[in-house]
């Protein structure tokens, strides 16, 4: 490497030990929120003065937490499917890349996540209140399936992408029919992103407060709502047992798609 | 050539072929294909809910914005006449029909509803027109422009009229200039309030201005935080990046519920304060505009470094060692090689970061104190707790055309819609789980 002298390697080290201390912080809070969810204290109190999955089996237990719980899981479920059909969808069909107007609605299915959540959520909460929908399950799958198809098609679209046209080419040549290329190369070989896509779009549904916060009115609570207006008054330690359910979630789709893609990759042979 | 051989008809014919055969490829290039419709059809679903759920949304809120139906709905004949007669005092059919509909009005429950408008707007109108509901039905009068003169002079003044006509449109400015703390004169100029007696205007300043300082923080430990991952070994950078989209992904409550349980009042800080014995009482750390500002850049510091890191990528080092071996020094490489060629990335964390920051409820409502109200606060109070949807909505407009402004000049600036912001992000995530996968 370069030489250095005595202020480079003050400058190099400083960098490296600014680097560690930024990952620390990072990781620090994650790492906290779990810790509080096991003690066997009712409140936050650090130091904790011991473990215990009270908090949890309370979460079950408890009629509100096991309502807005179920409500998140069939909110977070239904949009997720919902979003995957369509995200799927669009994507294979915005993979023509000669399409005219390609461009301009590629710049439309991108835009909810681009656009500030509150703003688009407060315009579906005026529609759903002109037709009656306010405050109920349709209204909030379909606000989540807006929030988490975008996420579907990115993943779905990187997939189509990176699939090999000579696979196409090759059992289109041996006779196979567009349709009979798509169902047995196209579909199994964009699986992890498929998969990827229903992982992401649920974890990111399960977690939305300000869309369900908007569209639930205050009669139809998800578990992130219920954690968010308990969070407002004061915070226990059954809350942080939640805010782990979250930490899960979002550890099961970074390392869950990287699994799959791992799976599939060695199922079909490739790399 | 060959021509002159062939008899004239048949060199008509074959002309004719000709001619046919390239009108019918034309026919054929214009004409799209199959797969161009089942393309189409293809997107039609997911086109077909978002057009229901977001566009018609977002047009709904442009629309609520500046809506002003209350008086257009109450009183239609006024409205209508009102809309032809172009004097300012009107003619004898206005009065008469304003005249009508306060009358009809006032065996209605919806009487003060409907001259809310003008209580918020011009009280001076307000008082005017209930000194006529009062004395309404009037006897038999010849003239009603008479009559109504005859009650107040006020009446025949074009000022009146010139606010009237403003309150009874069906578009107003009105939520749009309450929101930035300012009055219509009769005339229709702007005037802003006193500074003491300011209110959503600051917010809006505030909010934009601890946009910019997330930005500002989250670019400066960010950029470092890229270039160290792009200059470090695969297996620990493929570590970090793992940490970053575990972050990414995780729900911003869960994000901001840390931060407020290590600033609480039982919480970390005053935990470890105590158990040293720097501290006998607790101190009180939350809510207040450093929780804010801490959490809201730890929340979106993965999008600040993931784009920067993507951009980082393509950009070779051998610039900056070129730049180095001429004898530049390492900062001056920096700022003349590296950042430039890094500048896409840095403009996209820079537009995700603050457009976010802006956007985000949920944060800053657990976060922020009382005197840090943000746009998207105001917004949900507005909507939720005083049910005003017309200033909700002009909040939200606020907001949406700030982001939208600020994309159209990055991609103006940046990048044709291909460079698309948020898939630089996603792409990242995708690239670190397939290197992953090929180990």
């Amino acid at each position: 490497m370069i030489a250095r002298g005595f202020f480079g390697h003050v400058r190099y080290y400083s960098f490296r030990a600014f680097f560690s201390l930024v990952l620390v912080v990072l990781l620090l809070p994650m790492f906290l929120v779990v810790v509080l969810g096991i003690t066997s204290s009712r409140g936050i109190e650090f130091p904790p003065d011991g473990v215990s999955l009270a908090h949890f089996a309370q979460i079950l237990e408890s009629p509100e937490w096991g309502a807005s719980l179920g409500t998140s899981l069939i909110v977070a479920s239904a949009s997720a499917l919902l979003a995957t059909v369509l995200g799927t969808l669009a994507a294979v069909g915005l993979a023509r890349i000669r399409l005219p107007g390609r461009v301009f609605l590629i710049g439309m299915v991108f835009a909810p996540v681009v656009v500030p959540t509150v703003v688009w959520a407060l315009g579906l909460r005026f529609v759903l209140d002109q037709i009656g929908l306010l405050g109920g399950f349709t209204g909030l799958i379909l606000g989540h399936t807006v929030l988490t198809a975008p996420l579907v098609f990115i993943a779905v679209s990187l997939s189509l992408r990176s699939l090999p046209p000579r696979l196409l080419y090759a059992a289109l040549s041996l006779g196979a029919d567009a349709v009979d290329t798509f169902r047995t190369i196209t579909v199994p070989l964009i699986m992890p992103g498929i998969v990827g896509g229903v992982m992401i779009a649920f974890v990111t549904s399960f977690g939305e407060v300000a869309l369900s916060f908007l569209l639930g009115n205050n009669t139809i609570d998800t578990l992130p709502v219920s954690l968010f207006d308990g969070a407002r008054l004061n915070l226990d330690a059954s809350q942080a047992a939640i805010g782990t359910l979250f930490i899960i979630a979002a550890a099961l789709a970074t390392f869950g798609v990287a699994a799959v893609r791992r799976w599939h990759d060695r199922l079909w042979g490739l790399q | 050539m060959a021509t002159g051989t062939l008899t004239e008809s048949a060199r008509e014919q074959k002309i004719a072929t000709l001619r046919a055969y390239v009108s019918g490829l034309a026919h054929s290039i214009n004409r799209p294909s199959r797969l161009t419709l089942l393309s189409y059809a293809l997107c039609a679903p997911l086109l077909l809910v978002l057009g229901l759920c977001f566009i018609l949304p977002l047009l709904y809120v442009l629309h609520t914005g500046l809506a002003n139906s209350v008086v257009g709905d109450a009183w239609p004949q006024f409205v209508d006449a009102l809309s032809e007669d172009h004097e300012n005092p009107p003619g004898e059919p206005v009065f008469r029909a304003l005249a009508d509909a306060l009358e009809r009005q006032q065996e209605d429950e919806a009487y003060t509803l409907t001259l809310k408008p003008f209580s918020q707007q011009d009280p001076g109108l307000w008082r005017l027109l209930l000194q006529i509901a009062k004395t309404l039905p009037p006897e038999n009068f010849a003239s009603a422009k008479a009559w109504f003169i005859g009650k107040n002079p006020a009446w025949a003044e074009p000022d009146t009229w010139q606010v009237m006509r403003r309150i009874a449109a069906p578009y107003t400015t009105y939520n749009v200039v309450n929101a930035l703390d300012g009055s219509l004169t009769p005339g229709g100029t702007l005037r802003l309030k006193p500074p003491d007696r300011r209110d959503y205007s600051l917010v809006i300043r505030d909010t934009l201005l601890m946009g910019i300082s997330v930005t500002v923080i989250a670019l400066l430990i960010g950029y470092p935080l890229a270039y160290r991952l792009v200059t470090m070994p695969k297996a620990p950078a493929r570590a970090v990046l793992s940490i970053l989209l575990l972050l990414l992904w995780a729900s911003v409550l869960v994000k901001t519920y840390a931060w407020l349980a290590i600033f609480d009042r039982n919480g970390v800080v005053n935990g470890i304060l105590l158990g040293m014995g720097a501290i006998d009482e607790p101190l009180a750390m939350r809510p207040s505009r450093t929780v804010l500002i801490v959490a809201m850049t730890y929340a979106l510091l993965p999008f600040m470094i993931l784009p920067i890191y993507q951009t980082m990528r393509r950009v070779s080092l051998d610039q900056l060692r070129a730049a180095v071996s001429l004898g530049a020094s390492p900062a001056r490489a920096v700022f003349t090689a590296y950042l430039p060629a890094t500048t896409p990335g840095i403009a996209a964390g820079c537009l995700l970061v603050f457009v976010l920051s802006i956007g985000y409820y949920t944060l800053p409502a657990l976060a922020a104190g009382p005197a840090q109200t943000t746009m998207s606060m105001l917004l949900v109070e507005f909507a939720l707790t005083i049910a005003n949807n017309g200033m909700a909505a002009t909040m939200a407009s606020f907001i949406l055309l700030i982001t939208a402004g600020l994309f159209i000049v990055y991609v103006r600036t940046f990048a044709p819609i291909r460079g698309e912001v948020m898939r630089r992000v996603w792409r990242q995530g995708n690239q670190v789980s397939s290197r992953s996968s090929s180990k």
